[in-house]
């Protein structure tokens, strides 16, 4: 009898999953799994026939200097928004874990800009960046002439305009990450360390920074994801250029397969790029996981 | 001193936040000739800009599709993820563990690997520009987020609690919607108010699936417009500003359960 319990007991759990595992699986899983027979295939979108090409498509990629190309700027755009990032996010939560007047005030102001829509936040920076835009035009006021640059146009420092938005828009999102990890760090702890005559940059690097490494960890997960899959800033703001400079991974995969139709060789791409963020993220969390310590 | 640093630092980002959206906001009241002067007022209220939008547009329309979109695809990554989070919160068999993996770690798969697939799925599925296809894809994507928000929440609910309920009983399917469900309301709250921004500002589905002017989503709509009336900068300004406001109006009056997403949702990761 009790078998028989427990036997419709585990298939009464299993009916709970089944709905969410199904529209899982078929828009997540399945579509990977596609990308991976697709991969090896030249298909190009629409005719019935193709044929398997082995490893072509992966070789081609090391090959392209544009593709590899494309992950070499998504990989500089992301480490530029992870290391100031963090920097930006932590230093802003340092100083409003005092009780400063107006805390609220400037904590919602400084979440904003995360709740937008990227595509609106690069349109709204569009009248900025662009040559007779706003940035020049002070410049010019303020007699720093020598410092105008053509922001969108130039194959030096676009990516890293782009990736001065993706920090702007990201500052507060990361920053309430952190004063979650700052609040938790126990009284006594902070009054210990005190005691023991533990202050500023020693304090910071010995106490504080161990101590919120779980919302360390989250938080270089979330930028990690979020800054490697960019599309609408360059989509909007440059459009891939100057010189490809800022063509990133996503939007080279997208224009692979709906404007040259090379659907097999966009799937290998595309396969290349998640084995690449899941490489990367496990190492991530390894290492920031270590790091973190018991209290 | 540091005090007084410390503020400094604070209304300088507040400042760096703010400018290019009031600068928006205030462009969207000034005549085409007058945006070129930046840093000043417009020399009247007027609401031209804001007329044209709506007489050369669909915004309307296009904001109830972004509405009926996100509504649906929450209610139906609720619906499902509750469930499942149930079973995966009171079973420990390495089989339920091994999904709950499969379900959290697809947060690792980017959307731009699965494009093509995805495009051939909803084309077969003979999808493509509905909205449907846009609540599908954003409600599977919900599903990593609240998996792990109500796993987490269901954890901390005594057991007595249905063993009670089946004493009285109750059986499974009853016993979820009578008993837990509404014990879930607070972590439902949160998951709703954070996953509904993505879903909102998702703007790579809607530009692969969504051809019809009155099927698209706002910020799709946003994007044909600025590619369509490129010189009408006041236009632009005022759509921007609709744009932007019904998110932030939003995050303004939810805050609370933002934050709280973070603490109950992303630090336990």
């Amino acid at each position: 009898m009790i078998t028989k319990r427990a036997k419709r007991d585990f298939i009464s759990a299993c009916l709970f999953l089944v709905p969410a595992l199904c529209l899982f699986l078929t828009f997540k899983y399945y579509p990977l799994m596609m990308t991976l027979y697709y991969s090896f295939t030249n298909w190009d979108g629409f005719s019935k026939a193709f044929e398997y090409v082995s490893f072509d498509n992966f070789l081609n990629i090391f090959h392209e200097s544009k593709i590899y190309g494309a992950f070499m700027n998504t990989i500089y755009f992301a480490v530029i928004s992870i290391l100031v990032g963090t920097a930006v996010q932590l230093g802003l939560a340092i100083i409003l874990i005092n009780k400063l007047k107006g805390n609220r005030f400037f904590r919602t102001i400084l979440y904003m800009p995360s709740v937008i829509s990227s595509l609106i936040i690069s349109l709204t920076w569009i009248s900025f960046f662009q040559y007779n835009g706003i940035i020049n035009r002070v410049l010019e006021s303020v007699g720093l002439d020598m410092l105008i640059r053509n922001w969108l146009a130039d194959a030096d420092i676009t990516i890293n305009v782009l990736a001065a938005i993706n920090i702007w828009q990201w500052a507060g999102y990361g920053m309430i990450i952190y004063i979650t990890g700052l609040q938790s760090i126990p009284t006594e702890v902070k009054e210990a360390a005190a005691l023991d005559g533990a202050t500023g940059w020693s304090k910071f690097m010995r106490i504080t920074l161990p101590l919120i490494m779980p919302a360390v960890t989250v938080n270089m997960f979330i930028s990690i994801t979020g800054a490697l899959k960019v599309f609408e800033l360059p989509f909007i703001l440059t459009g891939g250029g100057p010189m490809n400079s800022t063509n990133t991974v996503t939007m080279q995969i997208y224009n692979t397969a709906f404007l040259s139709n090379q659907f097999g060789y966009a799937s290998s791409i595309g396969l290349t790029f998640f084995l690449f963020i899941a490489i990367l993220t496990l190492i991530q969390l390894r290492i920031t996981r270590r790091m973190e310590v018991e209290y | 001193m540091i005090r007084k640093f410390q503020y400094f630092v604070l209304y300088v980002a507040v400042a760096v936040i703010s400018i290019p959206v009031l600068n928006i906001v205030l462009s969207s009241f000034k005549t085409n000739e007058e945006i070129n002067r930046v840093f000043t007022l417009p020399s009247s209220l007027q609401f031209d800009n804001y007329r044209r939008v709506f007489e050369s547009s669909e915004i309307p329309l296009n904001i109830l599709n972004s509405l009926g979109i996100t509504g649906s695809a929450i209610l139906i990554a609720i619906f499902l993820t509750s469930m499942a989070s149930y079973t995966l919160a009171r079973r420990y068999e390495a089989f339920f563990q091994l999904i709950y993996l499969l379900f959290i770690s697809a947060a690792m798969i980017p959307v731009a690997a699965n494009l093509v697939p995805l495009y051939v799925l909803i084309n077969k599925l003979g999808l493509v520009d509905t909205r449907t296809a846009i609540v599908l894809i954003s409600a599977a994507s919900a599903i990593p987020m609240g998996i792990l928000l109500y796993t987490g929440f269901i954890k901390g609910i005594p057991k007595s609690l249905e063993e009670s309920a089946s004493i009285d009983g109750y059986g499974k399917i009853s016993m979820f919607f009578k008993i837990i469900f509404p014990l879930l309301k607070p972590v439902t709250v949160t998951y709703a108010v954070i996953s509904s921004i993505s879903v909102w500002n998702d703007f790579l589905m809607p530009l692969l699936f969504l051809r019809t002017e009155s099927k698209k989503t706002i910020t799709l709509a946003v994007y044909a417009f600025t590619s369509e009336y490129v010189n009408d900068w006041g236009a632009i300004y005022a759509l921007l500003t609709i744009a932007f406001i019904i998110p932030v109006l939003f995050f303004i009056l939810n805050q609370k359960h933002f934050y709280n997403g973070m603490t109950d949702g992303a630090v336990k990761m």
